[in-house]
């Protein structure tokens, strides 16, 4: 819990925040995500984590942690995918005997996985890596850029803020009431005190909204209309550079059939 | 149940425009509702907050026999503490944190993931626990009761949304034959830990500050009406679980065949039920469980439908 406090107040500035106008890079990153999510072929996948991995590089983003959330989504979507090999009909590639059992991988089956392998990863990976290079404060920027309803920004503005504080604050009750267990630890034990840890999060929320409240009101803000106005950030070469790559993959998408 | 958020590349463009169509509609919905609310500090604190909150309670490891461990989801939770409005607004505010920082659920899924956790699981929990306090009382029995079952359903029935949006999707490898067996089997085991973990989170919050919880808001009514309808409520579900044997092991036992089957065979007409059928409920069963299961959910959803149906239309005829 230490640990994803720390990642996400991490994540708020990213890496190279200025490098894209916000609006730009979240129109960027939902077209490439959704090209790559509903690619149906390899090259297509391989080029959108190719973009994602010369975007990664370039910046000098943390390598370990973009990668560490892809090997998580390749292991998932590699387990899903293991018997698709086995179970489509096609042209027997290979023959696997397991005791009295004869299993068939065929061609086709084998380049479904690939495929859907290939597709998953790819969004997953450029998706995260303008989430690295931008920094969530800039992602809800560019969201608000896109008129997404102010309230909703403002509500995740303020969610996001708070999550570190709610996951330290779970650790340390986490942490207190299990040491209070002075006997051999059950699951019974250990689930009625996660229960009161949950329960008293919530509570615990209650009297930070009423401070969080307070704090607006005393600021003599009495709505949304406290939203500060940001003048919209300009549009540069690199802007333009990173939208019309991002047209070009997925008029190269759309071409091709996707 | 971390495995009900949908990564991208799992959904095809019909399914994702679908469940998007979905969500702003219902999204748009909640948002008139309570957009005056909305726009007050205590709402924006509440909501941001509690969200906040949830995703930090989602951390969580709960830890079960074999060595491994699960998270809970909290929809049918933030339903009974903050309504049908607030707690989509809240769960959705979640998701999509987890979506745009963690990628913990795709961008293209989001609508999907939304459907499933902020509107399905939040929606069952609220009705469900609303209901029995209402009908039963606000006593601890039945507050355990109702959250542990609105806790079970909410999942189950969210786990057999994704089984449907991922097995309709041409993007998935597998069809609805494989996903919603899978899905409804996997999350009815799973649901039965979320629901213990909703109820003893309930009783908890009911003891330290129960005037918090929104859907025990309004005064319990102990009128004749109630009770009326405690008891033919109470006979239904009494009805619904001895129904499998009559229609099931009674049924298997005499070989009985409906009478236009029968005819359907003397006349040796083609059987299109394979081409034909849409729904997954077919004759009164839940692919992958077994028939006498199956027959007891399946009356369960028609009298939850039938009710639906009745409570909508004695809220219209109220209104006008």
């Amino acid at each position: 819990m230490e640990g994803l406090a720390e990642a996400v107040d991490s994540l708020s500035s990213g890496t190279n925040p200025a490098l894209f106008n916000p609006t730009i890079a979240v129109i960027s990153a939902l077209i490439l995500t959704g090209t790559a999510a509903f690619s149906y072929g390899f090259k297509l996948s391989a080029l959108i984590f190719a973009v994602s991995v010369v975007l990664v590089l370039l910046t000098r983003s943390p390598i370990c942690t973009w990668a560490k959330i892809l090997m998580f989504i390749l292991t998932w979507a590699t387990l899903v995918s293991i018997p698709v090999p086995f179970i489509t009909l096609g042209a027997p590639l290979a023959n696997l005997s397991l005791g009295s059992i004869e299993l068939k991988v065929s061609r086709e089956g084998l380049n479904a996985m690939i495929t859907f392998i290939s597709r998953v990863v790819a969004a997953a990976a450029i998706f995260t890596s303008f989430v690295s290079i931008m920094g969530w404060e800039r992602i809800v920027r560019g969201l608000g850029g896109l008129q997404m309803p102010r309230e909703l920004t403002l509500l995740l503005n303020l969610s996001i803020i708070h999550i570190p504080l709610f996951l330290r604050e779970a650790s340390m009750m986490l942490s207190a009431r299990e040491a209070r267990i002075m006997r051999k630890t059950r699951f019974k034990d250990v689930w009625r005190v996660l229960a009161t840890v949950v329960g008293d999060l919530l509570l615990r929320s209650y009297e930070r909204a009423w401070r969080l409240e307070k704090a607006i009101r005393s600021r003599s803000f009495t709505s949304t209309g406290f939203l500060r106005i940001t003048p919209p950030a300009k549009i540069g070469a690199k802007d333009l550079l990173l939208f019309s790559l991002t047209l070009c993959i997925l008029t190269l998408g759309v071409l091709g059939g996707l | 149940m971390v495995v009900m958020h949908i990564p991208d590349g799992f959904l095809d463009v019909a399914v994702v425009g679908i469940t998007y169509i979905l969500l702003f509609g219902y999204g748009g919905y909640v948002l008139r509702k309570v957009r005056l609310a909305l726009d007050t500090p205590e709402c924006i604190s509440l909501v941001s907050v509690m969200a906040a909150s949830i995703f930090a309670a989602q951390m969580l490891n709960w830890p079960v026999p074999g060595g491994t461990s699960l998270h809970f989801v909290g929809g049918a939770l933030a339903g009974i503490v903050l309504g049908p409005w607030l707690g989509f607004l809240t769960l959705f505010l979640v998701l999509l944190v987890q979506t745009l920082v963690f990628h913990d659920g795709g961008i293209t899924a989001l609508g999907a993931n939304v459907l499933n956790m902020a509107i399905i699981d939040v929606i069952v929990g609220y009705l469900i626990y609303r209901a029995f306090v209402k009908i039963f009382g606000a006593k601890d029995s039945v507050r355990a009761t109702a959250a542990f079952l609105g806790g079970w359903l909410g999942i189950t029935l969210a786990g057999a949304a994704c089984g449907l949006e991922i097995g309709y999707s041409s993007s998935f490898p597998y069809g609805i034959a494989v996903t919603v067996p899978v899905m409804v089997g996997w999350h009815a085991i799973l649901g039965i830990l979320e629901g213990v973990i909703t109820a003893l989170t309930i009783l908890h919050l009911t003891r330290r500050a129960p005037q918090l919880i929104f859907s025990e808001a309004d005064e319990m009514i102990s009128s004749k009406k109630y009770l009326t309808f405690r008891k033919a409520l109470i006979t239904t579900l009494i009805l619904i679980f001895i129904s499998p044997f009559f229609g099931v092991i009674l049924a298997d036992m005499i070989g009985y065949h409906e009478p236009l089957d029968i005819a359907a065979e003397v006349l040796n007409l083609p059987d299109l039920t394979g081409i034909i059928n849409w729904t997954p409920f077919l004759d009164y069963t839940v692919p992958g469980l077994p028939a006498e299961v199956g027959y007891i959910i399946a009356g369960i959803l028609g009298i939850g439908v039938i009710l639906g149906i009745y409570l909508a239309y004695t809220r219209l005829v109220k209104q006008h």
